[in-house]
């Protein structure tokens, strides 16, 4: 969409997004960073959308940025304590543990929204490379039911990987 | 982004249906003909099961090579279900209060960062018309009189005068262009065109100034510092090691090397939106060769 449209909205509605944002994120930083992104989200937008409801729009945005900050918080401190448990040589240095957390953020988000259980075969799978038999044991569950639920998360994940 | 026309939906379903088959890597002869028929029966089969083999290596690759990536995903997926759980309590009083805060505060407009995430190149227009285009992972604040520079790289042009807050200190461009950076260890400003100081002290026109361990020093950058805007690298000269720094700067993924490889000079003008074919050119050029080329994972290694 043309920037000066952009600009416009930016002028009339960043304030209103950033305290929407403070109030949910209890931290003005986050909240300034997120308002920002937003923004930068409607400017990599191909279309114009429908102004009729600037508020609504920018709000979808920026709920969806909200979890990504959450999800993105959670993972980094579930990694630490994870980390926390490996002898010290084995702790990567802090530029390859940024990559590596950004590499479980992209599987989280393809994963978002399966049921726990086809989650939870697909990274038995992919984590840990068991067979189906194996995961099919865990779960107490047919081998048949492995392979919907590793074929389910896997088409997830090509949708996110290749249709976006 | 991906400009490649999508698969059909029942044909993407079907390669998995096989993927999924094959998997456990005990499949009787028959059923692997039948999959390799499959294949052969039409180019959309066989693309869709070269993208899943693709998925498949990228996934593998990087989640096995992360010492507890199972239990750190569905650890961190119950914490993020449970704070969304709370935010769906809390979500439309918020939302009503966020409504009633916003009258009378659409001046804090400019107050907070520029952002640019990895790989991505933006440029903003400042208040009063200046242009400033923001490279690969960059963030910058407005201030009241200017900008502050706070990480990655920057290319300012105006007509006007412009304050600047950057590591190298406070300075003024009067009118130009000038390249900035503070990213990957370095921390220069080039004064491209027009007229600027820095603290006072005059710059001129074609000059690099670099932020070293004995203070501020006149250099020759190695590489050109504003190509970048046009999504270029190019050097006339510099070591291996420094470009595939450079170009891991526009990745997502880890990009390693060796360190016998790290002093194989090379120049030339190189492409940042494609960075996985400059690699692949690398290999053409240069006697190295290329191991786990994914998304996420590559190394650049001696050859033979």
């Amino acid at each position: 969409m043309p920037s000066t449209c952009v600009h416009t909205l930016y002028q009339h509605h960043h304030g209103w997004l950033y305290h929407w944002l403070r109030s949910r994120l209890g931290n003005s930083a986050d909240a300034a960073d997120l308002a920002q992104d937003t923004f930068v989200r409607v400017l990599q937008k191909p279309q114009r959308p429908a102004l009729m409801a600037p508020r609504a729009f920018l709000g979808t945005i920026a709920r969806g940025l909200v979890i990504d900050h959450w999800r993105r918080e959670e993972l980094r401190r579930a990694y630490l304590q994870s980390l926390a448990l490996l002898p010290p040589a084995q702790v990567p240095c802090p530029q390859t543990r940024e990559l590596l957390l950004e590499l479980l953020e992209q599987v989280a988000r393809m994963l978002d929204g399966l049921k726990p259980r086809a989650r939870l075969a697909f990274l038995l799978a992919q984590c840990d490379g068991l067979s189906h038999a194996q995961i099919a044991g865990q779960l107490q569950v047919s081998v048949r039911t492995v392979e919907r639920y590793v074929a389910d998360a896997l088409y997830r994940c090509y949708l996110l990987r290749y249709e976006h | 982004m991906n400009t490649e026309p999508s698969t059909d939906t029942h044909v993407v379903r079907q390669a998995i249906a096989w993927w999924v088959r094959l998997r456990d890597g005990q499949a009787p002869a028959q059923l692997m003909r039948q999959c390799e028929g499959w294949r052969a029966a039409h180019p959309d089969h066989e693309r869709a099961w070269q993208r899943i083999q693709l998925l498949d290596a990228e996934l593998g690759h990087g989640l096995k090579a992360i010492p507890a990536a199972r239990q750190t995903l569905e650890a961190g997926q119950r914490a993020l279900s449970r704070r969304r759980a709370i935010q769906l309590l809390a979500g439309s009083a918020v939302i009503g209060g966020g409504l009633w805060m916003t009258r009378g505060n659409s001046g804090l407009g400019w107050a907070s960062d520029f952002a640019t995430a990895t790989g991505q190149r933006q440029r903003f227009t400042l208040p009063g018309g200046a242009a400033l285009t923001l490279n690969t992972h960059s963030t910058s604040d407005l201030l009241p009189q200017g900008v502050r520079l706070k990480q990655g790289e920057w290319l300012l042009e105006t007509d006007k005068p412009v304050q600047l807050a950057c590591r190298l200190g406070a300075l003024t461009l009067a009118h130009g262009r000038m390249a900035l950076r503070d990213a990957g260890g370095l921390a220069q400003l080039s004064l491209l065109r027009g007229r600027a100081d820095l603290a006072g002290r005059p710059l001129r026109e074609g000059q690099t100034l670099r932020a070293t361990a004995a203070g501020l020093r006149l250099v020759t950058p190695e590489l050109d510092p504003a190509a970048w805007a046009e999504g270029l690298i190019v050097t006339s000269g510099m070591p291996l090691g420094h470009f595939l720094d450079e170009l891991g700067r526009y990745r997502r993924g880890v990009l390693k090397y060796a360190p016998e490889v790290a002093g194989l000079m090379l120049s030339g003008v190189y492409r940042v939106d494609d960075s996985d074919t400059v690699l692949h050119a690398l290999t053409q050029t240069l006697p190295v060769q290329l191991g786990g080329l994914t998304r996420w994972w590559v190394t650049v290694e001696h050859a033979g």
